[in-house]
């Protein structure tokens, strides 16, 4: 190969400068290429189409009316805001107004209620005034005519009086006769009566002691009741043993005597529920026979009928 | 428990043999029952008795493990101070024979209800052998029975006769 | 007292009324009964006697539940053995209210055939009468059966002469020695009998709810344990040997389990053991002392002994076990709680100025009563009627049985034997038969 580059030095110095070149060219960055131009910007292209003179009026003219109509239309509104508002106004006014009126209208109203009230009132006023002169009048009326009236009694009072004492003059008389008739029969009457006062006296007096005799009596069943009751059940209790862890028990006895006291019968009615209970009350009875009893006859017939015994140790 | 000791005629004859020798009254190793020194010092008797003891220790009259009768307070299953040196010695004595074992008896007076006696009885058995097990014993060698108030040591009924019979009694 | 007299007069002012008079009594004496028992007749050959006087039994009965106030046969007007022998102003005369007469006729050879009548004075007839077979084994039996009689038929409530109690005895013998034995014998300490015998101490005897066993403590083999024995054939089983306390037995009352002590978990609890099947429950567990259980009659709940508090009272557990509540709030010792057969009142011992004796409790009312007199007092057990509370005592040195009637009012000691007698236990009704 050197063999070859030694016999052709110029193609060599040539390839050696295109090197070169080349290396420069692209350490530069040499640009090669043109400016570019914009094309067609101070170039005027037009493109036209034919265009009517009438369509351009009209068109103009449309767009004036255009303009115009919005302009009107415009102005309309405005218009109409505006009469809108004036109405407001008016409306607004009208209402004050209203309200002015009514008030006013409220106030005549109140003015004549007012009126009205005091006339009312000195109508009344009047009326009430009237009346009491009226009642004034009534009265001092009354008080003539009771005057009168009085004055009148007076003279018939008087009057009367004159003829009574006449009268009383002529009774007295009669009256003195008949006195002296009545005394003489009240004497004999009084010496009736005398009698008759004398033997009732004497009546109620037996009566009384009659009855004295019976209360007496009486209480002296009661407390001979009381007695031989007392004795009865002291007896009785003394004879009674009474099984233990019975308290709060009750048991109740019928019992029949006989006339000297004897137990002719003996009944448990209420049972304690305890036979030992009501066992020991039974005994308890019987160890008591004979039973005390009363002595007056009366009381006698009451305890020969049943006699209760109510065992209840409540203590 | 005796220990059997079948040398000890031979230490008998031996001990005469030495009769005229002083001693301070310690024992001497010969005998298989006891060993010496394990702790608590009471083991080895200081007693002022003379001649030494052979024989089980359990049997030697001036050993605290003679005494084998704990007393109570009434109502009370505490270890009174004075006793606790003589449990102290059972304890030595039964960890160093650790065969043996013993059955604490618990007791009460007679006063109150049986059943709850018996029930005194044990608390104090139990107190004893929590005693001896904290000193080293094994539970294994501690049985306990309560007899209540069935046991009587003292028959009166004052509090001499019931002081006596609160107690528990260590039974080998 | 007062003596209110309320007199209710059905009259008005006068006297004509008719109206019935009742008059109403509010005091007597409360007082026993006073009732004639008359030595009873003996039919057969004067030379060979009944071996019991039955009226003197009958008697000893009826004053020992403290209702009845027997006269004594030196008092007696007539002895009548018959009915027509009777005469009844004889008896009011010398104020008794009951009489009670009877014979023994010699029936085959060893039998008896017993009568007896009961008669109402004051009213003046007969009440009652009964014929009676039975043997000279049994005579002792039916004198207390007639006592029953007419304990129920004058008070209406059941009597409890014809039961059994079980009992411990110990008699020393020697230094150390002792013999202690658990006895039955009838309920006035009559006729007893060893069932068991032992150098080791017997404790706690509790009646099977039939009637048929006893279960205790026994400490043979040097420790507790608790049998059950047979009372009428002697067989026994051990049911309970665990280690430490086996003790305080307790029947449920439906006999299938028994409450108690046992100390094998530490301390004493009280266990609940399934007789048949042997599986325990425990119904406890506190680090204190619980002991000496008791049921109550329905069942559902146990009383027992416990120092939880600091010292022995008695506390209430459901049968299902939980939370114990105390029911003793009286002194500082309260135990061996025992239920009265009506669950309502417990008695136990007490503690009272250092001395040792039985009260009862009312769990309704809370009325807490002192019911004995001595010092060292234990063991109550109430009878099956709930009349009677026995208990043991001691008497100059000597351990002795006593029983005091449930109001208070009758107390009675029993001469059973020499020696030491304590521990009684009263049998339930159902003792029918008799003990070989």
């Amino acid at each position: 190969m050197l063999a070859v580059l030694r016999r052709n030095p110029v193609a060599l110095g040539l390839a050696i400068l295109l090197h070169i070149a080349l290396a420069v060219f692209l350490i530069l960055e040499v640009d090669w290429r043109d400016e570019v131009k914009p094309i067609g910007a101070d170039v005027m292209v037009v493109q036209a189409t034919l265009v009517d003179q009438r369509k351009l009026d009209a068109a103009e003219k449309k767009k004036q009316d255009e303009a115009r109509a919005k302009a009107a239309a415009a102005k309309r509104v405005e218009q109409e805001k505006l009469k809108k508002r004036r109405a407001e106004e008016k409306r607004k006014l009208a209402a004050i107004e209203k309200k002015r009126e009514q008030k006013k209208k409220e106030e005549t109203r109140k003015k004549a209620a007012e009126e009205k009230k005091r006339i009312e009132a000195e109508k009344v006023r009047l009326a009430e005034i009237k009346r009491k002169e009226e009642k004034k009048k009534k009265a001092e009326e009354k008080k003539r005519k009771a005057e009168l009236e009085k004055k009148r009694e007076f003279e018939e009072e008087k009057r009367k009086k004159a003829e009574a004492k006449a009268k009383a003059e002529k009774e007295a008389e009669a009256k003195k006769k008949a006195e002296a008739e009545k005394k003489r029969k009240a004497e004999a009457k009084k010496k009736a009566d005398e009698e008759r006062k004398r033997k009732a006296a004497a009546k109620a007096r037996a009566d009384r002691e009659a009855e004295l005799a019976a209360q007496y009596a009486a209480e002296q069943d009661a407390s001979e009741l009381q007695r031989t009751v007392a004795l009865i059940q002291e007896k009785i209790e003394r004879n009674w043993l009474r099984p233990p862890g019975t308290e709060g028990l009750k048991c109740e006895l019928t019992v029949r005597l006989g006339a000297s006291g004897s137990v002719l019968l003996v009944r448990v009615v209420k049972s304690s529920g305890n036979i030992a209970f009501d066992r020991s009350v039974e005994a308890a009875v019987r160890k008591a026979d004979p039973l005390p009893m009363p002595r007056s006859e009366r009381l006698l017939a009451r305890f020969r009928g049943d006699v209760t015994l109510i065992f209840d140790p409540s203590n | 428990m005796k220990f059997n000791n079948s040398a000890g005629l031979a230490l008998v004859l031996s001990a005469l043999f030495f009769a005229g020798c002083s001693s301070t009254g310690s024992k001497d190793g010969e005998g298989a029952s006891v060993e010496d020194g394990s702790g608590s010092g009471a083991m080895t008797m200081g007693a002022s008795q003379g001649g030494s003891w052979s024989g089980s220790e359990l049997d030697n009259p001036n050993s605290l493990l003679s005494t084998r009768t704990i007393y109570f307070d009434f109502d009370q299953s505490t270890i009174r101070s004075e006793f606790i040196d003589v449990l102290r010695t059972h304890a030595g004595y039964l960890n160093s024979n650790r065969s043996v074992v013993v059955t604490v008896e618990g007791h009460a007076d007679e006063r109150g209800s049986r059943e709850y006696n018996i029930a005194l009885g044990e608390r104090r058995a139990n107190t004893v052998k929590r005693f001896l097990e904290a000193e080293g014993v094994d539970s294994t060698q501690i049985n306990t029975l309560s007899y209540g108030e069935e046991r009587a040591a003292a028959y009166g009924h004052d509090e001499v006769s019931w002081a006596e019979n609160r107690r528990a009694v260590l039974v080998y | 007292m007062k003596r209110l007299f309320f007199l209710v007069l059905m009259l008005g002012a006068s006297l004509q009324a008719n109206a019935a008079l009742t008059i109403e009594i509010t005091k007597g004496a409360e007082g026993a009964l006073p009732i004639a028992v008359v030595p009873f007749a003996w039919r057969g050959d004067a030379g060979r006697p009944p071996p019991h006087a039955v009226g003197e039994v009958v008697a000893a009965d009826l004053k020992r539940s403290g209702r009845f106030k027997p006269l004594s046969p030196d008092e007696m007007l007539a002895r009548p053995t018959r009915g027509e022998e009777v005469d009844f102003r004889d008896w009011r005369a010398l104020n008794v209210d009951n009489l009670v007469i009877g014979d023994i006729s010699p029936n085959g050879p060893g039998g008896f055939i017993v009568k007896f009548y009961l008669y109402d004075v004051f009213r003046g007839e007969q009440i009652t009468g009964y014929s009676m077979p039975t043997t000279a084994r049994d005579l002792r039996a039916t004198a207390h059966s007639i006592a029953d009689i007419v304990y129920e038929t004058l008070t209406g409530q059941p009597g409890a002469f014809a039961t059994r109690i079980a009992y411990v005895t110990s008699q020393r013998q020697g230094k150390d020695q002792e013999k202690v034995e658990l006895r039955i014998a009838d309920a006035d300490g009559y006729s007893p009998q060893t069932i068991v015998s032992s150098k080791e101490p017997i404790m706690s005897p509790a009646w099977s709810p039939d009637g048929r066993k006893l279960a205790y403590v026994s400490f043979e083999k040097a420790k507790p344990s608790i049998w059950l024995q047979e009372v009428f054939t002697g067989k026994r089983e051990k049911v309970s040997s665990f280690k430490g306390i086996n003790g305080a037995p307790a029947w449920s009352p439906d006999g299938r389990f028994l409450a108690l002590t046992l100390s094998k978990d530490g301390n004493p609890d009280i266990f609940i053991l399934d007789v048949a099947r042997r599986s325990l429950r425990p119904l406890t567990r506190h680090g204190a002392i619980d002991t000496e259980p008791a049921w109550a009659p329905d069942g559902k709940s146990l009383v027992f002994t416990s120092d939880r508090g600091g010292s022995p009272q008695i506390y209430r557990v459901s049968v299902n076990g939980g939370k114990a509540t105390r029911v003793t709030f009286e002194g500082k010792y309260n135990a061996r709680a025992s239920y009265a057969p009506d669950g309502r009142t417990l008695a136990m011992v007490t503690r009272v100025d250092g001395q040792y004796r039985i009260a009862t409790l009312d769990l309704e009312t809370r009325d807490f009563r002192v019911m004995s007199t001595g010092r060292l007092d234990e063991s109550p057990s109430f009878a099956p009627n709930g009349s009677m509370i026995i208990y043991a005592t001691r008497v100059n040195d000597k351990g002795m049985l006593a029983a005091v009637s449930t109001d208070g009012r009758v107390q009675q000691r029993l001469r059973i034997q020499e020696g030491d007698v304590r521990e009684p236990v009263w049998s339930p009704y159902h003792q029918q038969e008799r003990i070989r």
